[in-house]
C-alpha cells in the first residue's frame, strides 16, 4: 500500500516542479505609478497640536483643523520639526494623539502647510513583537516541531508572495497556478512541520485528494451560483489595473489556498492518531484502530464544522452588520454576492474535510498495519 | 463522542471519580451564569437603526430571464460604440408576478445575462413609471444544494456527531443572527458582546456536540482559559498598533450610518468569535486523544499520558500553525494582489492598517490556539488518572 502512495507523491511533486517551472512569473510586475504610491513616506513622533481654522481641499470650503507638530525621525529632514494638517471633515483619519508614531507622506509640490500628510501610524513594533511573541510560543511548546512549523510557514508565505502574486500578474491560468502554489505549500507544510515519514507521506496523499475535491466543488458551486468574483472592492481596483486577471479564477484559487490549511490539521492528526494508538496497543486489530481513530476524527470534524464559519464569520462582521441594518431579510443577504462568497467558501472547504478523515484514517490503517506484519 | 457507549477494549469504560466530575462542572458554573447575565442585560430591545430610508426602499423581486437581445449602443462614457443587450425577464414576485418587464441597461460593463437564468431585479418608481433594474444572480438553488451536500456529508460521516455538530453550527448562526449582530447595533460594547456570544456559542457547541459529560467539561475549560487569554492579547495588540478598524470599507461606512458602533470593539470582536471555531477544535481533539490513550492502554499514568497526547497536540500545532494564516490570506488574495502590484515597500504594506489587521488576527488567533494544547492536555491527563474510588461518594 505504501508504496503505491509513494509513487502517487512523487508524481504529484514531479508535475509541481513542472508546473512552478512553466509558470514560474519572467516579467517583473507592472507596477502602479499613479497617485499615492510613489510619494515618499517618513517616520515622525507627533510633539503637539492646535486648532485653527482651515480650508477643506476636497470641497473648498473653510472648516476646522488640528494642526500636529512633529519630529521626523526618518529620511532626509531627520531631526526637523514639521507640521501637518488634518480637517475635521475627514473621516478617513482617526484620532492622534500627542506621543503617537506616525508615518507621514511627503509632497514637496504641495504648499508648505501640506507637504507632509497623515498615511498610517507606525505600527512597526508593536506588531514586531506580537510576531517574536508568536515565535517564541511556538517555539517553546512545539520545540524542534515548532522551528520545523514556522520554517514551514515561511515557505507558504514565500510561495504565495513571490510565485502565486506575481504569476497571477503575469496573467497566468489562475487555476493551475493555484493548484501548483497548494501543492508546494502543502509538501513544505507537510514534509518540513513533520519529516520526511511514512505517516507524513500518507498524510500528504489524504491532503492532496481533498485538495482535488475542494477544488472540483469550488468550481462547480462558483459556476452554477453565478458568483463572479467582483464584489470584492479591491478586485474592482484590480480590474483596472490588471485587466487580464480572470476574477473567478482568483475567488477559487482564495478558497483553496484558504481550506489548506485546515486540510493539514485534520489529515495530520488522524495519521498521527492511528500512529499513537498502534504503538499504545500493538494488539489492536485493523477494524479498532480504524474505529478509535474515527472517534477522534468525529470529534475532531463536529468542532471543525464550526471552524471555517466562525473564522470567516468573524472576519467579515463588519460586512454581516451593515447587511442587517439594511433592513433586508436573510434569504436575501445571503443571496448577495459578498455574502454567497463567504457561504460556499465555508461550505465547500468543511465538505473537503470531512471526507478528508475516513480517507486519511483508512490510509493510515492500511499502512501502519503493513508495517506490523 | 462515545464515551458512554461500550467500545472499550478493556471492557470498561473511563470512570471518572463523582467528587472530580462535581468540581469540574462547578467551575464551568459561574461562567454560564456569566453568559446568561450578559445575554439578558445585552439583549437587543426595541428597534435598531435602519437604513432603509437611506436607501430610498428599493424593493428586490426574483425573476426568470425570458429574452436577451444584443445590439449596438453608445460607449460606456462616450467612447464610441459597444455591445449591449437588452433583456426582458418575467417577474415571479410581487403584485405584478408574471409580468414581463424589460431591465434598464447595464451597458457593456453590465454581468453577463443568459437565457432562463434566475435573476434578482430592484424595481423604483420614479413619479407615475416603475423602472426595473439587475440587482444580482437568484443563487437560491446552487447554495441550497451546497448546504444539503454539506448536512449530508456531515451526517454520513459523523453519524449522531454530525448531527450533533449541525445544530451547533445552527446555534452558532442563531447567535450571531439574533443577539451579536442587533446587539452591536444597538450600541452595545461590541467586545462585551463578542465575549458573552463566544461564550454561548462554546458552552452551546461544545456540549452539544460532546454530550453532556466530564469529557466536554474538559475541553470547556480549556477553551474558556485560552478564550479569555486571546481576548485579553487581542485588546492589548489592538491597542498597541492603534488598529481603529476603520480599514475595513463597509466598517469605514458603518460609522457614518451607525454612529453608536465602537469600530475598534467591533474589530476585537470579530477577532475573538473568528478564533472560535478553531480553539474549540483544537481543545476538543487533545481531550479525546487523551480519552483514547487512556482506553487503548489502562496502565498509562498521567505524565506518560500527557507526554503522548502532547504528541498528537504538537502534530496538530505545526499545521495549526498554518490553519489561520492560509485562512486569512485565501479570504484576503485579492487585496494581496493589488498591493503586489502598488510601488509599496514590504514593511509599509506590513504595517498598512489593512494588512496589519489581518497579521494580529492571526498571530493573537494562533498563540491563544497554542497555549490551549498544554492546558487543555494536562487538565485531561490529570483527571482521566485520578484513582476511581469504588465506594460511594462522600
Amino acid at each position: 500500500v505504501f508504496r503505491l502512495l509513494r509513487a502517487l507523491v512523487i508524481a504529484v511533486a514531479v508535475l509541481t516542479v513542472i508546473g512552478l517551472l512553466a509558470l514560474w512569473p519572467r516579467h517583473g510586475v507592472e507596477k502602479l505609478n499613479s497617485d499615492g504610491g510613489a510619494l515618499p513616506y517618513v517616520k515622525a513622533t507627533v510633539a503637539g497640536s492646535l486648532r485653527l481654522r482651515c480650508t477643506d481641499v476636497e470641497v473648498d470650503l473653510p472648516t476646522s483643523c488640528t494642526e500636529y507638530r512633529v519630529h521626523i525621525t526618518s529620511g532626509r529632514d531627520r531631526g526637523r520639526s514639521a507640521t501637518f494638517r488634518v480637517a475635521d471633515t475627514d473621516f478617513s483619519v482617526p484620532t492622534i494623539h500627542t506621543g503617537d508614531r506616525v508615518v507621514l507622506a511627503f509632497n514637496r509640490l504641495a504648499p508648505a502647510a501640506y507637504r507632509y500628510s497623515f498615511e498610517e501610524f507606525n505600527r512597526s513594533s508593536p506588531l514586531l513583537l506580537l510576531f517574536v511573541l508568536f515565535v517564541i510560543v511556538v517555539v517553546g511548546f512545539g520545540r524542534w516541531k515548532g522551528v520545523r512549523a514556522l520554517t514551514g510557514l515561511a515557505i507558504s508565505a514565500t510561495a504565495i508572495m513571490f510565485f502565486l502574486l506575481p504569476a497571477l500578474l503575469n496573467g497566468r491560468d489562475t487555476l493551475v497556478a493555484a493548484l501548483v502554489t497548494t501543492s508546494v505549500v502543502a509538501f513544505a507544510a507537510l514534509y518540513i512541520a513533520h519529516g520526511v515519514t511514512r505517516t507524513t507521506t500518507v498524510a500528504l496523499v489524504g491532503t492532496l485528494l481533498s485538495v482535488g475535491l475542494i477544488t472540483a466543488l469550488a468550481g462547480i458551486v462558483a459556476s452554477v451560483a453565478n458568483l463572479s468574483g467582483l464584489s470584492d472592492e479591491s478586485f474592482q481596483l484590480l480590474r483596472v489595473t490588471a485587466s487580464a486577471l480572470s476574477p473567478r479564477g482568483v475567488l477559487l484559487a482564495g478558497i483553496v489556498i484558504g481550506a489548506l490549511g485546515v486540510l493539514d490539521d485534520v489529515t495530520v492528526t488522524q495519521v498521527s492518531a492511528v500512529a499513537e494508538l498502534n504503538s499504545a496497543n500493538s494488539a489492536m486489530s485493523r477494524r479498532d484502530i480504524y474505529r478509535a481513530a474515527t472517534r477522534i476524527g468525529r470529534d475532531h470534524v463536529a468542532s471543525t464544522v464550526n471552524t471555517l464559519v466562525l473564522a470567516y464569520a468573524g472576519a467579515s462582521l463588519a460586512l454581516l452588520l451593515f447587511f442587517f441594518q439594511e433592513g433586508r431579510s436573510v434569504g436575501q443577504i445571503l443571496n448577495r454576492e459578498v455574502v454567497a462568497v463567504e457561504v460556499v467558501r465555508a461550505l465547500v472547504g468543511s465538505i473537503g474535510l470531512i471526507i478528508a478523515v475516513p480517507v486519511t484514517t483508512a490510509l493510515a490503517v492500511a499502512v501502519v498495519t503493513d508495517d506490523a506484519s | 463522542v462515545s464515551a458512554g457507549h461500550s467500545h472499550g477494549h478493556h471492557g470498561a469504560d473511563l470512570h471518572i471519580p463523582a467528587p472530580l466530575a462535581r468540581t469540574l462542572l462547578f467551575s464551568v458554573l459561574p461562567f454560564a451564569v456569566i453568559v446568561l447575565v450578559g445575554l439578558a442585560v445585552l439583549w437587543p430591545r426595541g428597534t435598531g437603526p435602519n437604513l432603509t430610508d437611506v436607501f430610498g426602499g428599493q424593493t428586490l423581486l426574483k425573476a426568470t430571464v425570458v429574452s436577451v437581445e444584443p445590439h449596438v449602443c453608445a460607449g460606456a462614457e462616450g467612447s464610441g460604440i459597444d455591445d449591449c443587450q437588452i433583456v426582458r425577464v418575467r417577474l415571479r414576485q410581487g403584485s405584478h408576478r408574471g409580468d414581463v418587464v424589460r431591465l434598464e441597461e447595464g451597458g457593456s460593463v453590465g454581468p453577463a445575462i443568459h437565457l432562463g437564468e434566475g435573476v434578482v431585479v430592484g424595481t423604483t418608481t420614479d413619479g407615475g413609471s416603475r423602472t426595473y433594474y439587475f440587482a444580482d444572480y437568484d443563487r437560491d438553488f446552487p447554495i441550497l444544494l451546497l448546504a444539503v451536500l454539506f448536512a449530508g456529508a456531515a451526517v454520513v460521516f459523523g453519524r449522531m456527531s454530525g448531527v450533533r455538530a449541525l445544530a451547533a453550527l445552527a446555534a452558532s448562526l442563531v447567535a450571531l443572527v439574533w443577539f451579536v449582530i442587533p446587539s452591536v447595533l444597538h450600541g452595545h460594547s461590541p467586545i462585551a458582546v463578542a465575549l458573552v456570544g463566544s461564550g454561548f456559542i462554546m458552552l452551546v457547541v461544545l456540549y452539544v456536540t460532546g454530550g453532556f459529560n466530564t469529557r466536554t467539561t474538559v475541553a470547556v475549560l480549556g477553551t474558556l482559559a485560552s478564550l479569555a487569554l486571546i481576548a485579553a492579547l487581542a485588546w492589548f495588540f489592538v491597542q498597541a498598533t492603534k488598529l481603529n478598524g476603520l480599514a475595513d470599507e463597509d466598517a469605514a461606512f458603518l460609522s457614518a450610518t451607525a454612529a453608536s458602533v465602537n469600530l475598534q470593539g467591533l474589530l476585537l470582536g470579530g477577532i475573538i468569535i473568528g478564533s472560535l471555531g478553531v480553539l474549540d477544535d483544537m481543545t476538543v481533539t487533545q481531550v479525546a486523544a487523551v480519552w483514547e490513550l487512556r482506553r487503548a492502554n489502562s496502565d498509562f499514568d498521567a505524565p506518560a499520558l500527557y507526554r503522548a497526547a502532547e504528541r498528537v497536540g504538537r502534530e496538530h500545532i505545526s499545521s495549526t500553525v498554518n490553519t489561520l494564516v492560509l485562512a486569512y490570506a485565501g479570504a484576503s488574495l485579492p487585496l494581496l494582489i493589488y498591493f503586489t502590484q502598488s510601488n509599496l515597500h514590504v514593511r509599509q504594506i506590513l504595517t498598512s492598517e489593512v494588512i496589519a489587521v489581518e497579521l494580529v488576527r492571526t498571530l493573537v488567533g494562533s498563540i491563544g490556539l497554542i497555549a490551549s494544547v498544554p492546558i487543555t492536555t494536562a487538565l485531561a491527563a490529570y483527571v482521566v488518572t485520578r484513582p476511581h474510588v469504588e465506594a460511594e461518594p462522600a
